[in-house]
């Protein structure tokens, strides 16, 4: 973030969108759903090994948010 | 003045197509196209396709084959023609909605009574009169300004008027088309109706509109007319047509057979008189009126049945203008407002800063592209929109990123040439820096390149098919075989209204320290294009559409809302304390683009309904998976899904219930159940699950979802379900109008839910809406006609809450 402000006074000197700052590294398109999992996510559940994994009950008030009962489940 | 019934549309598309072919060409033509009716029938055994049809054209186009479909896909997918049958040279499609008649006053002309109105031509196959008729088709664009106030209305009265026109001579379809065209009025009459027929034709084309009689306008900007007859191979349906018209025909003779054509034509059709001319065609033969036995004996010469190999290309054009009526057609309706539009006055100059002088070219022809077409009356106002998003693509994001980019090179040149001792580390590090910023340069440059072809590519998509091109050029059809124009402009504007309501909010914490910036009202372009699922050119605003979802954007809202969600995301930067240059950093910044889409969607185009907003998730994920997906893939796919539901569940449960600490488990399991509820075979394995638990409790993504979180913390979603709520629409194949400033992105999702809850579960197939979908697609159609002027911007009152800093929404901390 070192050159934050000077990419500031640009954006006001050219009057552009100050919020716009896409690196050119980013890939070219984006869809709502990837095919293939993304490398961040992958690692995430690599996690899974280290992780306990131990069914727990949601909490009725949830339920309640979302007007649906156990039984519907 | 009685006002109109209201406007219905048939539970059934149309799909046209019109071919210039070789001379000869007919047979085959009609031949390959019922082939490919029975293939797509074959593989599609669930859409109906219906009453193909053929008509001989006379004029520029040589054939209009015709089919009535339940499905516009069935359009895309019937892929006719193809290269393989080599004869066509032009085709263009024209999909369109047939406005319900049964209202209509029956015309009393000679058509046998069980004949019914809508089954002659173009709906029926073959008449079955014993009486050949003449087919008429016209297209009409209509003035924009003739929806500037109750556009429903003003359709309305304007289709009634042109019932009461034909009324008695013509047997009469009128059409809403997704292309070019707004109005396509078509029929046909017997042979002794056609010099009647010719006069309705003429009046048409005086149709004014004002406010009052001594106020008005001409109606249509263009209007094309064709004619033709039912054609079969042994021309018992060429109709008997006597008139005082005379008939121009145009013809190109092949190489060395100029001589031999003129005595053909001069020989074959009585009365012609051949002339050779200069310019594009060979000769023209002039018949100083049409006898009865006219247009068999074109026919005969059209399909080389006398004359082998002497022609390549024939036209037969009729001349008539003669007016019964001294008095003009007018649509008299006191709230029009009919001003001239002012889009030529729209583009502002493009600002070639630190161009290449190849890129500067290419931009300066462009713009000039642009500039011809907004121009263009006929055309300007539905182009507006894109043009203007393409504009602000850019000139708002792509030069203010090469600007910036090249000016943190020249900051690392400078710091360089500050330190000239080339071994010290200041130099050094400087030069790193260097190659570091220069590569964004060259990038911005590539991507500058891409803008220049996809805009040629939105400019396309725009006119193909319009007057200039519909029967003479089709070498724009790259993706759709005709043109789609009303929905490409129905897409852009949703968007651009769903951008309108969330990127203020979304964007105020950012962007607080520039309050003096306006967003932009025209930020979206869409394209339709060679790809399986909607994506968007990220930074651009462009949205690429699969052809197949253009014309059931109903089908596909909230993929559209998602787009511009990401855009928002990707407006916000939010990637502090990630290193871009790193793989997994990149990653875990595009997947949060994904998360922000989510609650955008969830938030604005939901209205915060959590079940609905799961259903529009599962249902999409379920359409873009590939139906060859191997099972481990689409599990992992699945899981990361599962984590995007638990992800704006727990931000509703934080918003409802802020000291609610609610565990993975708990998250994972609620969703589920509505996962189980919905979605009947989903891959909800215990391995899905413990993936989708294992990752929210990672470190990968933990600190950023809080940072997600908490951007939409000063959005009350209790109040906002309560105050925003859409009102109830019944939704039926009636036309509707919409309230000033109703929220037509509301109204689609609410549409889209019903479509949604006739599915069985996700993933089965929804009852087909045909109807719902072309009522409100129109409807929404002349309703943005109507908000897009005046031509004169106007901020909207969003981007004025955002120039105050929006007081009602305070940012909490």
């Amino acid at each position: 973030m070192e050159s934050e402000s000077n990419s500031s006074k640009v954006e006001l000197q050219h009057e552009d969108d100050p919020l716009v700052d896409i690196p050119p590294e980013f890939p070219a398109t984006h869809s709502r759903f990837p095919t293939v999992p993304s490398v961040a996510f992958e690692e995430s559940i690599r996690d899974a090994a280290k992780y306990k994994y131990e069914p727990g009950k949601p909490s009725p008030w949830i339920l309640e948010l979302l007007g649906i009962s156990l039984d519907e489940k | 003045m009685t006002p109109p019934p209201p406007l219905r549309v048939s539970g059934r598309g149309i799909g046209t197509v019109y071919l210039s072919l070789p001379i000869g060409g007919f047979s085959l033509a009609r031949q390959k196209f019922l082939e490919s009716i029975n293939a797509l029938r074959d593989r599609h055994s669930h859409r109906e396709l219906r009453n193909p049809s053929f008509l001989l054209l006379t004029g520029q186009a040589d054939f209009a084959a015709r089919i009535d479909v339940n499905d516009f896909r069935s359009v895309v997918e019937l892929g006719f023609p193809t290269h393989e049958d080599r004869s066509p040279s032009v085709y263009n499609w024209v999909s369109s909605v047939e406005y319900d008649g049964s209202n209509a006053p029956r015309p009393q002309i000679r058509i046998p009574i069980a004949q019914q109105i809508r089954e002659v031509f173009p709906a029926a196959p073959v008449s079955q009169s014993d009486e050949p008729l003449m087919h008429f088709i016209v297209h009409a664009r209509v003035l924009r300004s003739f929806y500037s106030s109750k556009p429903v209305e003003a359709e309305a009265t304007l289709v009634q008027r042109i019932r009461d026109l034909f009324y008695g001579v013509a047997s009469l379809s009128i059409e809403t088309s997704l292309g070019w065209s707004d109005l396509i009025v078509s029929g046909g009459v017997p042979a002794d109706g056609f010099p009647d027929l010719l006069r309705r034709l003429i009046a048409f084309n005086t149709f004014k509109a004002g406010t009052s009689e001594s106020d008005t306008r001409p109606l249509f900007t263009r209007t094309l007319t064709l004619f033709g007859y039912e054609w079969d191979e042994s021309h018992n349906r060429i109709p008997r047509v006597s008139a005082d018209v005379k008939a121009l025909i145009f013809v190109r003779s092949r190489y060395g057979r100029l001589h031999e054509t003129k005595e053909l034509i001069e020989n074959s059709i009585r009365g012609a008189w051949v002339h050779v001319t200069d310019g594009k065609l060979d000769l023209v033969g002039e018949v100083p009126y049409i006898r009865k036995s006219f247009f068999l004996e074109h026919a005969k010469i059209a399909e080389e049945q006398i004359g082998e190999d002497l022609i390549q290309k024939m036209e037969t054009h009729l001349l008539f203008g003669q007016r019964d009526d001294a008095n003009d057609h007018a649509v008299i309706l006191p709230q029009l407002k009919l001003e001239k539009c002012n889009c030529a006055t729209a583009l502002p100059p493009v600002r070639l800063v630190n161009m290449t002088e190849t890129l500067e070219h290419a931009l300066r022809n462009v713009y000039f592209l642009f500039q011809s077409a907004l121009s263009d009356p006929t055309n300007c106002c539905d182009m507006r929109p894109a043009i203007l998003a393409c504009d602000n693509s850019l000139q708002r994001y792509l030069i203010g990123r090469l600007g910036r980019a090249k000016l943190k090179r020249a900051q690392s040149v400078a710091r360089i040439d500050a330190n000239p001792d080339e071994a010290s580390g200041e130099r050094l590090a400087a030069e790193e820096e260097l190659k570091r910023h220069a590569v964004p340069v060259g990038a911005l440059q590539r991507k500058i390149e891409t803008w220049v072809l996809i805009c040629e590519r939105v400019m396309r998509q725009r006119t193909i098919g319009s007057f200039d091109e519909l029967l003479g050029q089709s070498d724009r059809a790259l993706f759709y075989r005709g043109g789609a124009q009303k929905m490409l402009f129905l897409a852009d504007c949703l968007m651009n209204d769903f951008y309108a309501i969330a990127a203020p909010r979304m964007l105020y914490q950012q962007a607080e320290g520039h309050v003096s910036t306006t967003l932009p009202t025209f930020t979206f372009a869409t394209l339709y294009d060679a790809v399986e699922r909607i994506e968007s050119v990220i930074g651009t605003g462009f949205v690429r559409v699969p052809a197949r979802n253009i014309f059931k954007l109903v089908a596909v809202i909230p993929d559209l809302w998602h787009e511009v969600g990401v855009h928002i995301y990707f407006q916000k930067r939010l990637r502090d304390g990630l290193h871009i240059n790193n793989p997994r950093d990149r990653a875990i910044w595009i997947d949060l683009g994904d998360h922000f889409g989510d609650l955008v969607v969830w938030i604005y185009g939901f209205d915060c309904d959590f079940e609905s907003f799961a259903i529009s998730i599962l249902q999409s994920w379920r359409e873009s998976v590939a139906t060859d997906e191997p099972e481990p893939m689409r599990e992992v796919l699945f899981a990361s899904v599962l984590v995007r539901l638990m992800f704006v569940m727990n931000v509703r449960i934080s918003l409802i219930a802020p000291r609610a600490r609610v565990t993975a488990e708990e998250l994972e399991g609620t969703v589920s159940g509505i996962v189980r509820k919905h979605f009947d075979k989903a891959p909800l394995t215990n391995k899905v699950r413990q993936e989708a638990t294992a990752s929210w409790n990672s470190d990968v993504y933990r600190e950023k979802f809080g940072e997600l979180g908490k951007l939409v913390k000063s959005i009350d979603v209790k109040q906002r379900v309560a105050e925003l709520k859409p009102q109830a629409r019944t939704f039926d194949d009636a036309l509707t109008s919409f309230e000033e400033s109703e929220n037509l992105n509301q109204v689609f999702c609410q549409l889209y839910s019903e479509i949604q809850r006739t599915r069985k579960s996700v993933g089965e197939r929804a009852q087909n809406d045909f109807a719902r979908m072309a009522a409100l697609g129109r409807s929404a159609v002349l309703e943005y006609h109507r908000r897009l002027r005046p031509i004169e911007k106007q901020p909207t009152a969003f981007e004025r809450d955002f120039e105050r800093g929006f007081p009602e929404f305070p940012v909490q901390e």
